[in-house]
């Protein structure tokens, strides 16, 4: 039997997700031994057509021929895994969906007339079916690799869809938000990245976007106690996962109020 | 338990001077790991102490319990490996430790895990650890905000249970042993004989402390008025407040849901099995094939506070609250499930 075929497409990204791949460093000897990595231009510049078995895709669209990337990716692969803040909720540059870009294109580069970019960011989800998101700023390296091995096992991933207070408390750490009153969003954050910000007391930044069920409105009445103005919660709510349905709600609470 | 502790049963009672303290916790230190109470940004925590300079004793309303020791965040049930079929090892035996500092209202929140590990699923991983231990128990002079062990019958002063029990007095500390580990720790440590001076100084500073008492929630009758109210509509508040981050089960002493899962690695041929922390306020908890029966984040919370103040008494014949008030205290919405349950008797509107 031919060993499953892994492939990672990227988009608009930074490519720290498909970096975590690759540093899977202890175990990748053995995962090259268990899959074939069919297409992974960052890792190998072998090229193996598909279809594919698993498919990691990185980033989100904000060019029109970014959907045509998406699209090849669907009919290519048997099983789609978004991944990242950008694949999954927009990412950062989904900021941009709620401003102008020309005025991002001249804050952030030199020569903006260089950049060729769309009005939007949209995670491939809009245009396709994904079957499996995995959020993080980047994602966990353990929870990729939970996703190949319960792909190659043929069974349900095991993510641990919690808060993030849940890893927290296990952490044995002291809760921000209550004993020193710090702007935390681990309460309406799904884990994953093992309670990492508040393990070294910043609050959380909400990488791994709204966890299931996440109450943004109480969220947000606590920020705001804890003096915070509504164009700050706005922003802590857009921030890494602006596109994400319950982080999209929670801002749009507080957008356009006046402190 | 009357929660005053003035009976407790002691084999031994002895008072050390102040740097007897840090004697104590060298004689244990001797035995194995020591784990007691230390400050940590802002707060108590449990974690491993050297000497006394390093404790914190003080009733403090910011305080996190032992059950991390006894009931671990993250368990290894075994690890298998592929052979002829799978081969199960279980994990590591732990050593002997010590937990000193454990407040009366956690020395009853032991006991009712200690119930729930042994009843009806004897569970040998928290077993193991709890026989390991020696509990170096500390009487409560003082009372903090969230505080109502009074109303509980689980404080300021303990009764039994403990191997050492501790209470500061003016001049020192009076050390009760309850075991005959405790007895020997003690003679390793300078003391006396206690007068029948000491043990009413101890009865009266416990006494105080328990008229210090600011909050109560009244236990008769509980969990049938909390059934009776299981529609009340200030449920309906709680549940737009509740963040569902399950904090209050995990500071709870006497929460001890689980999950677990197994870790594969990528050659499929080792298999580690872990139990973790998880709670009811957590969507996943209730979902079981076919879809989750507690869907609704109200139905989530009203499971924790109906749990604690009702459905414990059916299934161990006793509350599932100790009173010491950790879950509001570390509610970043500060729902109080003891206000809300005690405003049932004023009929009235509470948080």
């Amino acid at each position: 039997m031919s060993k499953p075929k892994i492939a990672v497409y990227k988009l608009a990204s930074c490519s720290g997700c498909q970096l975590q791949l690759v540093n899977l460093e202890p175990e990748l000897l053995d995962l090259v031994g268990e899959v074939e990595i069919a297409y992974f231009p960052m890792a190998s510049r072998k090229t193996v057509p598909g279809p594919y078995d698993i498919c990691f895709i990185e980033g989100s669209i904000t060019r029109e021929e970014e959907v045509e990337v998406v699209k090849k990716a669907r009919e290519d692969c048997r099983v789609l895994v978004a991944m990242g803040a950008c694949g999954t909720a927009g990412g950062p540059q989904g900021l941009k969906n709620w401003a102008r870009v020309e005025d991002f294109k001249e804050r952030v580069y030199q020569r903006p007339d260089w950049i060729r970019t769309g009005e939007k960011s949209l995670s491939p989800g809009e245009k396709v079916k994904i079957d499996l998101y995995l959020p993080g700023c980047p994602v966990s390296r353990d929870q990729l690799k939970e996703v190949i091995v319960a792909a190659l096992l043929g069974r349900k991933p095991y993510l641990g869809d919690w808060p993030v207070c849940v890893q927290c408390k296990m952490n044995n750490n002291v809760c921000l938000l209550v004993a020193s009153k710090t702007p935390c969003l681990g309460p309406v954050t799904r884990t994953g990245c093992g309670a990492l910000c508040p393990t070294w007391g910043r609050g959380c930044y909400g990488c791994f976007g709204p966890c299931e069920d996440a109450n943004v409105a109480s969220m947000g009445r606590i920020l705001r106690d804890l003096g915070l103005s509504p164009e700050e919660i706005v922003r802590r709510f857009r921030h890494v996962t602006s596109g994400a349905e319950a982080f999209r709600e929670g801002a749009k609470l507080y957008e356009g109020q006046q402190d | 338990m009357d929660g005053l502790g003035e009976r407790a049963t002691a084999l031994e009672r002895r008072v050390m001077p102040e740097e007897g303290l840090d004697q104590l916790v060298r004689a244990l230190a001797r035995r194995g790991p020591v784990y007691g109470p230390v400050r940590q940004d802002g707060a108590t925590v449990y974690g491993e102490v050297e000497g006394a300079q390093d404790l914190d004793l003080r009733c403090t309303p910011f305080t996190y319990s032992p059950k991390a020791l006894l009931h671990r965040p993250r368990q290894v049930l075994f690890r298998a490996e592929r052979a002829e079929g799978f081969v199960p090892r279980e994990p590591e035996e732990d050593g002997r430790m010590s937990i000193i500092g454990v407040r009366p209202c956690d020395m009853s929140a032991i006991a009712a895990l200690d119930q729930v590990f042994s009843q009806e699923y004897p569970d040998p991983y928290y077993q193991r650890r709890r026989q390991n231990a020696l509990l170096a128990a500390v009487n409560c002079v003082e009372m903090a905000e969230h505080c109502f062990c009074t109303s509980m019958g689980t404080g300021p002063g303990l009764a039994a249970g403990f191997d050492l029990l501790l209470t500061r007095l003016e001049h020192g500390w009076l050390v009760e042993a309850g075991t005959e580990e405790g007895c020997a720790v003690l003679k390793e440590v300078e003391s006396r004989t206690a007068t029948d001076r000491d043990l009413q100084e101890k009865e009266e500073l416990i006494r105080k402390a328990a008229a210090g008492a600011k909050k109560q929630l009244q236990t008769e009758g509980l969990p049938g008025l909390m059934r009776d109210r299981f529609e009340d509509p200030v449920w309906k508040e709680r549940r737009e407040e509740c963040l569902g981050c399950a904090n209050c089960t995990s500071v709870c002493p006497t929460c001890f849901c689980y999950d677990a899962y197994d870790v594969v690695n990528v050659k499929g041929d080792k298999v580690e099995r872990t139990r973790c922390w998880t709670g009811c306020p957590v969507v996943d908890f209730a979902r079981v094939h076919g879809g989750n029966f507690r869907s609704d984040r109200g139905e989530r919370f009203k499971q924790f506070a109906y749990h604690k103040l009702c459905y414990w008494k059916d299934q161990f014949d006793r509350l599932g609250c100790v009173g010491c008030g950790r879950c509001m205290t570390w509610c970043p919405a500060k729902i109080d499930i003891a206000e809300t349950a005690q405003s049932f008797r004023r009929g009235g509107e509470a948080r």
